[in-house]
């Protein structure tokens, strides 16, 4: 059964790389604490579990490499052999070829690796490594039951074919197995293994449910306007109010479904620090908080990238070598904390780095070089939008491109690729101090709370998170600044622009009756719309063809009446509005 | 012959490697397989229904399989259950104590589906005599 075995492969390949997962900070953390059985253990059976299926389903590049892995992790945990930079390393880069391997397996693309390097690399350094043997140092020697024998020494391993066979195994005696920790009681918490694209059928189908209600609120409504003392209409009443509040039930619960601790992402990171922070020489403390928030999975697939290219650009560019933060009185190891938080129905992530924060004036310099700024508007900017400068594409300060960042391929896809999740990305920095870096994604990606209005002939639905207010505006009311018209709102300045403006469908300054002020990543604006039509909860829909970036809009919706109406991207128009601001 | 009906509990932490055996019984015409995380969900199912046979992993985390394999023997109500120990290359030295705690048989992996038909049949014979 040809289906079954390819079903049978993907959840070896989902499950192993899970595995791979849960180890990789393990190793970090051995490293810090030195050797721990238990640790030690777990990484063991984790390859030793690969490599079982990898047998049977016929990989043999995966079970060489795990094998040579496995031997290793073995002779480890039963202290045969002492821990070492080589010996680590070498297990490391089996794990990384493992991962190499199983995507291969997973592409299809028919690559095969060279795996011989590292087959004897690994060979080599379980044959250097330091046996415990002869040694009088406590700590190394494994916790046995009393009563077991060890064979002190470390044979030679035969090798055939790459397969290490230890001879060991044979001759020790069982009871010195290490028998698994007991005190770890497995958590009640039943789960299920459920293909994606299954829940993404259920909440495509959930949306259009929402829709449907929603339609079916306004008839209702309707009728009651009209046959306000029926029996059946307010029995209909009833039941579709009934239908309302189970629908919002159901579409929480499916989100739910979707959403994973943001734990998955982080876990990568210790071992990326250690990785990157190694070669440039730099001391790293590494805080991680709220990694068991829970997120989106699609929030997850986009934003791990993007987050490793902040933590690369905070270990190289922000982060002091230890001699320089010595000179200034500073800890010899930077720290560096990422943190995740469910902040009312937003995400906030945030990296910071207590490095040397961002120079502003390298910052200007570089973009005079590449012509993004005059030198005229480089005088004249402020230092947030200076900073700001640093999301445009092709930016980076770095005058050679380090091997690890500064190519000019970077913050500007973090900020497209946190856009992408309706998101926005903001960073602040000091002298000396460092830099923060600060992501926001909205909770719910395809279903939000709108603001309709009406603009021309035509109607827009506004997303309600950024909505502060709304106004009533008179002529008289709105005030001229630098070129472009504002609004004073309790004494404070907020730039004024026409949605027609805004969105190019119109140059005519026609009269607007309201102002819908807008907060995006604390920049606030006004927007001028003819007619504020209510709020209606709505399907972010997308429309094909349509680019989000230039064209203002998240995607079209149909709402209660049955018409089609636009979702207006805010961040994208924030732009618009913020890039016509000069102060 | 082992009745092809019998129910069957496949026991390995690693869920990839339950459907592999999975498959393997349902390759020689076993259709009534149940699955168990380790020793611990094990134990509690073979308490509940009966089993046939039982083809369970050595390395399992909270109870692993000679654990279980004793825990099994111990239990007079399940103490005669068929039990087929699924085991590495490496782990040879483990048969000897499996096999002094009272496992009717053990195989290797990677198997094939006619090395464990050689298996069962060899556990069952045995039963019969």
């Amino acid at each position: 059964m040809p289906d079954e075995m390819e079903e049978i492969v993907a959840e070896f390949i989902t499950e192993s790389e899970e595995t791979l997962d849960r180890i990789d900070p393990l190793f970090v953390e051995l490293e810090i604490k030195g050797e721990d059985k238990e640790m030690l253990n777990q990484i063991f059976r984790s390859v030793h579990t690969i490599k079982g299926a990898a047998g049977f389903l016929g990989f043999q590049p995966v079970v060489d490499v795990a094998h040579n892995a496995e031997s290793i992790m073995k002779k480890l945990r039963e202290g045969e052999i002492r821990m070492s930079k080589p010996l680590m390393d070498a297990v490391l880069k089996s794990v990384d070829m493992l991962r190499l391997l199983l995507r291969h397996i997973k592409q299809k693309d028919g690559v095969t690796e060279n795996t011989a390097p590292l087959l004897s690399e690994l060979k080599t350094a379980l044959e250097n490594a330091v046996t415990a043997a002869g040694t009088q140092e406590s700590g190394v020697r494994s916790q046995e039951p009393a009563g077991s024998s060890q064979e002190p020494g470390v044979r030679s391993q035969k090798t055939e074919d790459g397969r290490g066979i230890s001879e060991e195994s044979e001759i020790r005696n069982p009871q010195s197995v290490i028998a698994e920790p007991q005190a770890t009681e497995k958590e009640a918490l039943q789960t299920l293994r459920v293909d994606v694209n299954k829940i993404d059928k259920v909440m495509d189908l959930t949306g259009e449910v929402v829709l449907v209600r929603n339609r079916l609120l306004n008839i209702v409504t309707q009728l009651e306007h009209q046959y306000t003392d029926d029996h059946d209409v307010q029995s209909l009443l009833e039941a579709v109010s009934n239908l309302d509040l189970i629908t919002s039930d159901m579409q929480l619960g499916v989100m739910k479904m979707r959403m994973q601790p943001i734990a998955k992402v982080f876990s990568k990171f210790p071992r990326l620090v250690r990785d990157i922070s190694g070669p440039l020489g730099k001391l790293v403390n590494l805080k991680v908080s709220g990694e068991e928030t829970e997120v989106d999975k699609s929030v997850i697939e986009q934003i791990a990238d993007s987050m490793v290219h902040i933590i690369r650009n905070a270990v190289d560019h922000g982060l002091e070598t230890p001699q320089e933060r010595r000179a200034k009185g500073k800890a010899e190891a930077g720290t560096i904390s990422i943190s995740a938080e469910q902040k009312g129905n937003q995400i906030v992530i945030e990296v910071s780095d207590d490095g040397r924060g961002i120079n502003l004036d390298r910052v200007k310099t570089k973009a005079l070089k590449q012509n993004l700024i005059s030198e005229e508007e480089s005088v004249r900017m402020t230092d947030d939008a200076a900073l700001n400068m640093i999301f445009l594409p092709g930016f980076s300060t770095a005058d050679v491109a380090t091997e690890i960042s500064g190519r000019g391929v970077g913050m500007d896809v973090v900020k497209t690729n946190v856009s992408k999740l309706n998101g926005s990305v903001e960073i602040t920095t000091h002298k000396d101090k460092g830099s923060t870096l600060t992501i926001r994604i909205p909770l719910t990606l395809a279903i939000i709370q709108t603001l309709m209005v009406r603009s021309g002939n035509a109607r827009y639905a506004v997303p309600l998170a950024p909505v502060e207010e709304t106004l009533m505006v008179s002529k008289e009311a709105i005030s001229e600044m630098s070129g472009t018209d504002a609004l004073v709102i309790r004494g404070k300045v907020y730039p004024l622009f026409r949605l027609t403006e805004l969105l190019g469908t119109s140059q005519e300054k026609a009269d607007f009756k309201y102002a819908v002020v807008v907060n995006i990543a604390d920049k606030h604006f006004c927007i001028g719309v003819d007619e504020l039509l209510g709020q209606e909860e709505v399907v972010i829909k997308s429309v094909a063809g349509m680019n989000s970036t230039s064209s203002f809009l998240l995607g079209a919706t149909i709402t209660g009446d049955g018409r089609v109406v636009f979702i207006l991207d805010l961040t994208a128009l924030s732009r618009v509005a913020m890039g016509a601001v000069t102060v | 012959m082992p009745d092809l009906k019998m129910k069957i509990l496949v026991v390995d932490d690693f869920s990839t490697m339950r459907r592999i055996v999975k498959n393997v019984l349902k390759q020689l015409g076993y259709e009534n397989i149940d699955e168990a995380e380790d020793g611990v969900q094990a134990l509690a199912k073979l308490k509940t229904s009966g089993y046939g046979l039982m083809v369970s992993d050595w390395n399992m985390p909270n109870m692993d399989g000679l654990e279980l394999l004793k825990a099994v023997r111990r239990d007079p109500e399940i103490s005669k259950l068929p039990i087929l120990m699924v085991t590495a290359e490496a782990e040879k030295a483990m048969v000897i104590t499996a096999i002094q705690s009272g496992v009717n048989n053990y195989i290797v992996k990677p198997f094939t589906a006619e090395v464990f038909k050689e298996k069962m049949d060899k556990i069952f014979e045995k039963l019969e005599k």
